[in-house]
């Protein structure tokens, strides 16, 4: 009865009279400068989602990006003027996370390979694979994706993180929930969700095992990754502390599955709730020019466990955009710096270019999207407001920072002018 | 996987379907005038699909709730806390039909249909107050409904009888909702 009620209202409502629309700006057409996309019909990063880039060689700009359901490889010889055809990497459609802080992503391997990861969602809620593909020919096509995660179940393996280390090897870290499976089935509970990780030692032709770095991870934020030493990778994500604090884990993830975590981020945020909103870090001694031996904040620290990191916290201790110099061996931080407590301010990012440190974050104003930009060239020990560098009125993605040959490019996507590549 | 407790709640909704063919008669009422409403309806008037929500939907549902208190819970289908919460306030509002509660999803209205199968799936009835995000720039919805909200969900606003109303943060205990309720809401 109760079916028959509400079709009847459907019908009524959809078959007779004209449902209500909403008011949205056009999706499927991108002016950009003279010309005009046709979204609906044309594959091209423009028209996508979540691209994620880097500059091979510092100057070929390589875009992943996802559009309907297939991830996208696209070149650009001109900082992105103009952009090669896409290449479909997923022969089969498959739907894909690409909304929240999921997006696909790009690393180049030891041989120049493209290597690609990203999230395929399957039946269940908040479930999915960690899905990888590479090419071997510079992106002119791609090998069969395959599936990273190896329990089989229906559980959440999202938010996946690649990381290519100075040796070569390719690391996948992501949120997993098999644990908490396991735990329901038994009856017991389970905080969160888990970090889990594998490595590939044969430039992505296959993974090792999967490998749990930390039980009670929070469940929808997206995972630092950076290069350790010659092999490891390092991560930074949001844990649920005891009591519900949901402040920031790290940990350094060796070849062999084994790893060990602690506390980063001290912000008190006691809260159950889904903040959307992971941190971001790089190495704070990844290039030659590094001036680390200069700054007594670093000196003293083992250079190797020094990085960058940027990250949101709403907690009694720290509120808004925050940035650190964390020592991922001992979990001491020092250089502490509010970078925006606006509650409009999110996404933050960080690159480092000999010796300047770029910070850059998404605000919203009440009316427009703005990236904002800081910049120290004192590794991190002060910073001057370089403003905004781009703005829109429409949807917007979260802001990239990508290393190029000659500095650092601010890599985002709005509904309204399309990708964007701006040297900073 | 989220915790969702399911089973008991679908037999309510079936229970309570009575009720809709005044809903029909509204909507066909309200069809054969020729003006779908795509605001804020009185409290009133509930219709099957999730309502649009712009930047000014919120002043809208403010005053269609007038001298009222109600609950307006800000949510999305990737939050796993949320989920839980929903299933508590349907539990509630099958218990006190007369508890006024708003359900905000963030998630786009393009994709209602997988929000209400969830809602329905959770123990609501299709006569919830429920509104799905309705422009691209979710900024400005955020914005709009609180410009101190940084965007973690689920997100909580108590409405007081006066227009006062009180944010929270964070998955709510059944008990604060109950005391809260016990304060707002007459029995029945």
């Amino acid at each position: 009865m109760y079916s028959i009620i509400t079709t009847l209202i459907k019908w009524v409502t959809i078959g007779v009279f004209i449902a209500p629309v909403p008011a949205y700006p056009s999706e499927h057409n991108r002016e950009l400068g003279s010309a005009t996309l046709d979204c609906e019909k044309t594959v091209h990063v423009h028209c996508g989602k979540t691209p994620s880039a880097l500059m091979r060689s510092g100057h070929q700009l390589w875009v992943v990006f996802t559009q309907q359901d297939r991830v996208y490889f696209t070149t650009s010889n001109n900082q992105g003027a103009s952009y090669s055809p896409a290449v479909a990497v997923n022969s089969q459609p498959e739907k894909i996370y690409n909304n929240g802080e999921n997006r696909p992503k790009i690393a180049i391997g030891k041989h120049g390979e493209v290597l690609l990861s990203w999230s395929k969602k399957t039946a269940g809620k908040f479930t999915g694979d960690i899905r990888f593909s590479r090419s071997i020919d510079n992106g002119k096509t791609f090998e069969l994706p395959y599936t990273v995660n190896d329990d089989g179940l229906l559980a959440t393996h999202r938010f996946d993180s690649l990381q290519v280390t100075d040796s070569g090897k390719i690391y996948l870290a992501w949120i997993d929930k098999r644990n908490r499976v396991a735990a329901r089935k038994n009856g017991e509970s389970y905080v969160g969700a888990a970090l889990y990780y594998a490595v590939s030692n044969d430039n992505g032709a296959s993974f090792s095992d999967n490998y749990k770095v930390a039980d009670s991870s929070c469940e929808c934020c997206r995972i630092a990754i950076a290069a350790h030493g010659e092999d490891e990778a390092a991560v930074l994500w949001r844990h649920i502390f005891p009591g519900s604090i949901r402040d920031h884990a790290a940990a350094i993830l060796k070849p062999n599955g084994e790893s060990s975590h602690i506390r980063a981020t001290m912000d008190n945020w006691q809260i159950n709730a889904c903040p959307h909103h992971g941190p971001d870090m790089i190495r704070a001694t990844n290039t030659s020019t590094s001036t680390s031996t200069n700054n007594p904040n670093i000196s003293g620290m083992k250079n190797d466990n020094a990085y960058h990191i940027v990250w949101f916290s709403n907690g009694d201790d720290h509120k808004g955009i925050y940035y650190g110099l964390q020592n991922l061996n001992t979990g001491l931080q020092s250089q502490l710096y509010r970078v925006d407590d606006n509650a409009g301010a999110s996404h933050p990012q960080l690159a480092q270019y000999g010796d300047r440190l770029f910070i850059a974050w998404k605000l919203f104003d009440g009316e427009n999207t703005h990236i904002r930009l800081i910049l120290s060239e004192d590794n991190g020990l002060s910073f001057v407001d370089k403003g905004t560098v781009l703005s829109t009125g429409a949807s917007s993605d979260h802001p990239l920072l990508i290393e190029g040959k000659d500095g650092i490019y601010l890599s985002w996507h709005t509904s309204q002018q399309g990708y964007r590549v701006k040297a900073l | 996987m989220a915790s969702i407790s399911r089973g008991t709640h679908l037999s309510r909704v079936t229970v309570s379907k009575p009720f809709n063919w005044f809903s029909i008669a509204i909507v066909t009422a309200v069809c054969i005038a020729g003006s779908l409403p795509n605001a804020a309806e009185p409290s009133s008037v509930k219709t099957f699909e999730n309502k649009p929500f712009y930047h000014n939907s919120l002043r809208k549902i403010e005053s269609s709730y007038l001298g009222q208190p109600f609950l307006l819970s800000v949510w999305s289908r990737e939050c796993a806390p949320c989920i839980k919460e929903l299933a508590t306030l349907a539990r509630l509002k099958a218990e006190y039909p007369a508890l006024n509660l708003v359900l905000i999803s963030t998630d786009p209205i393009e994709n209602t249909s997988e929000t209400n199968s969830l809602l329905t799936e959770l123990g609501h009835p299709n006569t919830v107050n429920s509104w799905a995000y309705a422009d691209e720039q979710a900024e400005k919805l955020r914005y709009s409904i609180d410009k101190n909200w940084y965007g973690e969900m689920p997100r909580s606003y108590f409405y007081d009888s006066k227009g006062k109303r009180k944010a929270t943060s964070g998955l709510l205990s059944e008990a604060l909702l109950r005391n809260w309720i016990h304060k707002s809401v007459k029995p029945r």
